[in-house]
Parts: C-alpha cells; sequence; structure tokens
C-alpha cells in the first residue's frame, strides 16, 4: 500500500472512530451483531477496545455496512440474505481511502473478469463438438470463501471497525481474514480459485480415472440430473473464431469463488 | 469448504442454471435476464420515467446505471444507450443529484424493452468470437 503520513493517519482514525458505522448496518443491528459474535467466537475477528487503537502503528477505521441481497437455499428457492461488508473505499480527511492506497500493480491480476464470456464459449464449443448430446451445468461455491484466507497484518490494521454504535460498548473488531470491500481481496482468492479450477480441469482428465470407483466425497449430496423436455430441440452452434479445445470431459471456469462447470451427458 | 445447502440446489446437474445473475440454457444456447429481475428492474426504470424531470438523486441513478450495465454487458447494442445516463450519473455525482431531461426519459422507454429483449434470450452465438461471414475492408482516406 501508498504510505500515509502518521498526522494524515492519526487524523483519519479519529474521524473514521466518530463516523461509526453506515446507516445500513445501525439498521440491521441485531443481525450484525449476531454476526459479528459469531465472526469472534470463530477467530475470524479480534476484539479491542476502541480508545487504544491509536496504540496500532497505522490503525484505521472503516465503517460497516449491511448489504441485503439474496440466496439460494437447498430447495432452489431465493431467500433474502445479508451481507457483511467494510467500506474501505470511504474517503477522510486524508483525501485517500484505504482501497485507494493500494498499489494494483503489486496484485495478481485476476482473470475472473472474463470468466462469463469463456463459460459461454466453453457451452457453444461442446455444441459445435457434440451436436446431439445434452450438455449439463453445475455450479458450486466455496462456503465462507473470505473467511478462511489470512488477512494481511497491514491490512488488519487498516481495515478496523468499531461498534459503539452497533452494542453501545466501547469495542473495536479487527479482521483477521479478507473483508467484503477490500480492493486486493478478489485477486487474493482467486489464486486460489484459480488454482482449483486447473486443478479440477486436469483431474478430470486423469487417465485412468473411473467415476464410478474414485467418488468424489460430495457426490451423495448431488441428486439426479435435470433434464428439459425431449420436445426442445438442440440450437446448432456456429464456428467459433477461437478454440477452448473442448473434449468429452467439459470443463470448469471459475469466479472468485464460484466454481461453473460444463460437461456432457454421458448416461 | 463446499456450501452444501446450495450444491444440493445448485450442484445438481441442469441443463438450465443462474449464473451471475444470468440464466444459461445449454439445450437453446440463450442467456435469458430472470423474470424476478426482469419485474424488478422494470419497475425502477418506470419510476425513474414518472418522476420526469425531478431531482434524482446519485444514489438512485447510481443503481439503475449499475443495473442497465448489468444487462449491457450481455445484451450488446443496448450499450449505445447508457451515454446519456452515464453523463447524468457523472453530474450527480458532482453535486448529489441531478435533474433528468427529456432525452433521458426517451432513453429509459427504450430501456424497458431491452429489459423485455433480454428476458426472452440473447442466442450464445451472438456473445462468441465466431469466424466471420463476410469481410470488408475500407480505408479511412475514402
Amino acid at each position: 500500500m501508498l504510505p500515509l503520513s502518521h498526522d494524515c493517519t492519526k487524523s483519519d482514525l479519529e474521524e473514521g472512530i466518530a463516523f461509526g458505522n453506515h446507516k445500513s448496518a445501525v439498521e440491521s443491528q441485531s443481525w450484525m451483531m449476531e454476526s459479528l459474535t459469531k465472526e469472534i467466537i470463530r477467530g475470524w475477528q479480534v476484539p479491542l477496545l476502541s480508545n487504544n487503537l491509536h496504540r496500532i502503528p497505522g490503525a484505521l477505521v472503516t465503517p460497516l455496512g449491511c448489504a441485503r441481497g439474496t440466496a439460494i437455499n437447498q430447495h432452489g428457492d431465493r431467500i433474502p440474505k445479508n451481507r457483511l461488508t467494510h467500506n474501505q473505499s470511504m474517503k477522510f480527511g486524508s483525501g485517500f481511502s484505504i482501497n485507494s492506497r493500494v498499489i494494483e500493480a503489486q496484485l495478481s491480476p485476476s482473470q475472473c473478469g472474463y470468466a462469463f464470456i469463456r463459460f459461454i464459449h466453453l457451452i457453444v464449443a461442446l455444441r459445435l463438438k457434440f451436436p446431439s448430446a445434452r450438455i449439463l451445468l453445475n455450479k458450486f461455491d466455496f462456503k465462507s470463501a473470505y473467511r478462511r484466507i489470512h488477512n494481511d497484518p497491514d491490512a488488519i490494521a487498516h481495515g478496523m471497525v468499531t461498534l459503539g454504535d452497533l452494542c453501545g460498548k466501547n469495542i473495536a473488531l479487527a479482521s483477521l481474514r479478507l473483508t467484503f470491500g477490500g480492493k486486493p481481496c478478489p485477486s487474493i482468492f482467486s489464486e486460489i480459485s484459480e488454482a482449483t479450477c486447473d486443478l479440477a480441469n486436469a483431474i478430470a482428465r486423469i487417465a485412468p480415472w473411473h467415476i464410478r470407483n474414485d467418488i468424489p466425497t460430495h457426490a451423495t449430496v448431488l441428486q439426479d440430473p435435470i433434464y428439459l423436455g425431449n420436445d426442445i430441440p438442440f440450437t446448432p452452434a456456429l464456428p467459433l473464431l477461437v478454440d477452448p479445445c473442448v473434449d468429452e470431459h467439459g470443463g470448469s471456469e471459475v469466479f472468485i469463488d464460484d466454481m461453473l462447470s460444463a460437461f456432457l451427458d454421458l448416461s | 469448504m463446499l456450501a452444501l445447502e446450495k450444491d444440493v440446489a445448485e450442484g445438481t446437474p441442469n441443463e438450465i442454471l443462474i449464473v451471475l445473475g444470468w440464466e444459461l440454457n445449454a439445450r437453446r444456447l440463450l442467456v435469458i435476464f430472470p423474470l424476478y429481475k426482469a419485474q424488478d428492474w422494470s419497475t425502477q426504470v418506470n419510476q425513474s420515467i414518472v418522476h420526469g424531470s425531478h431531482l434524482v438523486s446519485h444514489k438512485e441513478l447510481d443503481t439503475l446505471v449499475g443495473r442497465l450495465q448489468h444487462i449491457a454487458s450481455v445484451f450488446y447494442p443496448s450499450s449505445q444507450f447508457l451515454g446519456r445516463l452515464w453523463s447524468a450519473l457523472q453530474k450527480a455525482e458532482k453535486h448529489g443529484s441531478t435533474r433528468s431531461n427529456k432525452n433521458h426519459k426517451h432513453d429509459l422507454k427504450l430501456w424497458l424493452s431491452f429489459i423485455a429483449c433480454a428476458h426472452s434470450g440473447v442466442s450464445m452465438n451472438l456473445l462468441t468470437f465466431q469466424v466471420p461471414t463476410r469481410f470488408k475492408r475500407t480505408d479511412a482516406c475514402g
């Protein structure tokens, strides 16, 4: 990260503590406290006294927010879901947010921006090569993805939060895991997930690998494939200018923590 | 490591799957904008049209333009009609809000039909790099 002068750090810390958290977080106070308590118990956040934060070199405070979205349950229904966010793009008196000080050139380039279009190419290439075969799709994601990766010590000091307006106590939290809102976090997580995706593609092609004998650990969770009616014809694919090198094993792509797969129905 | 509840729903092999907010149909090679989003977002666009020349806050416009940009990322022709809304967003960012004009209203009306088109599905063949069927070479100097 680009350095910030001692005076600016001090003033930004004071302003951050005075600002507290976003309205969205305060409005969802009970959910926020429940979620943060769980994080403390699991060792993802460390509680500190907020009036002693100035004793930590480089300490800065960012506001917490609560993003309201939807998640999917085991029946495939969309259900409301809150997400805890750290607003590390917030600028205080110094005029520099934590995210604006991140040196992008030092981050690994993340390929996730092209994941969707690569996945579309994979499906079209499969149809082109196997015009009369059913193509099946599925997706899985890493549970609590960002919470499984240790945060950088400097990033921990720069991304602390206070809970004064949430619990009325003099408590701050230091995040030991990646934060939702930290600029480097998608790149850091992609280093792991992209390697996992490459490995998944490689394992599928290891010969001899018999899926009926070497059953993946989560195979029992999966249900039988869901097919569309036989009256729906296979739409033909048009020739591609690029060659995604598809074979009968299909392939996987990854978007940060979402692993997408397209493969042929060999049943 | 796996989110098992989600895995039951999304991990089951299916010819239809929602990926990054788009429904992919591997049988018909279609990318479909889901119905629940199409209804919700059309309502927001309609409200913006009805408000007419009222002041629009930066936050409100930012959400709207972000949503429309999501559609434009797959339904390419529609991105031509985001320019004036982007300019309005820049103004709103500077002043906290902006006043929408007749052109914005016309663009938003057009966007209602783009949302409907996206919901009816975009062919995956249109989203891939294809072998050109015709070549044309031009010279800028005429």
